[in-house]
């Protein structure tokens, strides 16, 4: 087992500023939307038409207030009161802590030429930026998971015949390399410019791309 | 796997009421200090002793909380985070392909832990400043105050908490009595410069 300790964060210098970069770029994304700027956050969609989906898409982000309300009251004495920045706080470090986790993991993926994050990538993650009191806990419920859902998670014919079709076009989307490792981005597109949907020249992988702004397709290709 | 703390030999029955835990562990060590910082909201500053093992004996309770809770559950379809909404944010990074449907089923987990981690230390840092509601700078302090949550830095900017130096001596300051401020502005010369202790222990092993 990997210690990770206290000091795993640090170990990994270019994830930090990789980190560090894409955070900026969605404080000043949110910042800029702070100010009603749902124009502006379709204009940054270029396929986004209607602020109805922009409004679907700012939420998105985050996970609902009110069940980061409920889970923090859970921890909280009664007479506590939870002002409302803290509130909002809580939920940009979720959606941060879930981007944080999920970078790593995905780095170990590629390492390992797997395209699938898995539960495991998942705690090795957490293993190894420092969140250790986090494995027992998650590892027991993994395995009571797997127990309860065992039926279902073994009869998986239709996700498996999705991947494979995902898989060709991803195998398509490997000839041109239109970008390299960029870990923790959050929000579909960034107002410094650093990523362009368009920019990638193939159909295939514009595609698969697009599922970040397309709330269908996701479910479509996992399920 | 043994867990990264080291405040093992002291322990005080008192912190576990702060934060409606049940005991769980029926032999706990005898508390060497009889009367803590949070027994109640207003309590006299001198009695305060080593706040570290407080916060450590919470950090062991929750965590053998979280085990036992675990344990006891039968039915995993009540959970507290939506799958989807987890999907959607590994899946803003685009470099993510695929996520396996445990995934999120494990995040959902991991992510009610880490907001009540925080909010737990969050809400030390208010009973300390005698407040009962949870600030911004609350949070931004625990943040400072943990190594695991450097990664939250740049969420809570330093011009809206309190500089950082100064948050790591948050234990050895005498507040001003009767500070009933929202938001409490004030100045604390760094008297030890340096990071904060990660686990916030003083005792070696």
């Amino acid at each position: 087992m990997e210690t990770g300790g206290f000091h795993g964060y640090r170990k990994l210098p270019n994830t930090t500023s990789g980190l560090k970069l894409s955070v900026s770029d969605m404080n000043m994304n949110m910042r800029q939307q702070q100010v009603a700027s749902s124009d502006q956050n379709c204009s940054n969609h270029s396929a986004a038409g209607e602020e109805n989906e922009c409004t679907v898409r700012e939420q998105d982000r985050f996970m609902p207030i009110a069940n980061v309300i409920r889970i923090m009251r859970k921890i909280l004495p009664p007479h506590a009161k939870i002002s409302d920045d803290a509130k909002e706080t809580i939920q940009e470090c979720v959606s941060e802590y879930i981007s944080f986790i999920t970078g790593e993991a995905n780095e170990r993926c590629q390492r390992e030429q797997r395209k699938t994050i898995t539960a495991e990538d998942v705690l090795w993650a957490m293993s190894k930026l420092g969140f250790d009191d986090y494995i027992e806990p998650l590892t027991m419920y993994l395995h009571r998971y797997r127990e309860l859902e065992g039926d279902r998670t073994s009869m998986r014919g239709e996700p498996l015949g999705k991947r494979t079709v995902e898989y060709a076009t991803l195998a398509t989307a490997f000839v041109p390399p239109p970008f390299h490792h960029h870990n923790g981005y959050f929000g579909a597109a960034m107002p410094m410019g650093t990523y362009v949907r368009e920019t990638p020249p193939n159909a295939a992988s514009s595609h698969h791309h697009h599922g970040i702004s397309n709330a269908h397709e996701p479910n479509a290709r996992s399920i | 796997m043994d867990q990264n703390q080291h405040g093992q030999p002291t322990q005080e029955a008192v912190g576990k009421n702060q934060y409606q835990s049940n005991p769980m562990m029926a032999p706990t060590n005898p508390p060497s200090e009889t009367i803590g910082p949070y027994v109640t909201s207003s309590f006299p500053r001198e009695k305060q002793h080593a706040p570290q093992d407080i916060y450590q004996e919470q950090l062991n309770n929750f965590w053998a909380k979280q085990c036992q809770e675990i344990e006891e559950t039968t039915d995993l379809r009540t959970h507290s985070l939506p799958y989807a909404r987890i999907k959607k944010i590994m899946k803003a990074d685009r470099d993510v392909r695929m996520v396996s449907a445990e995934a999120p089923v494990l995040f959902a987990k991991a992510c009610e832990m880490f907001i009540m981690e925080l909010t737990m230390k969050a809400w030390a840092n208010a009973e300390d400043h005698r407040r009962r509601i949870l600030q911004k700078s609350d949070i931004a302090s625990a943040i400072s105050k943990t190594d695991v949550f450097d990664f939250l830095e740049d969420i809570v900017p330093r011009d809206v908490g309190i500089p950082r130096s100064s948050i790591a001596q948050n234990f050895d300051l005498s507040m001003p009595p009767h500070q009933n401020v929202t938001y409490p502005p004030y100045y604390v010369p760094a008297m030890v410069t340096g990071r904060p202790i990660p686990d916030q222990n003083h005792h070696g092993p």
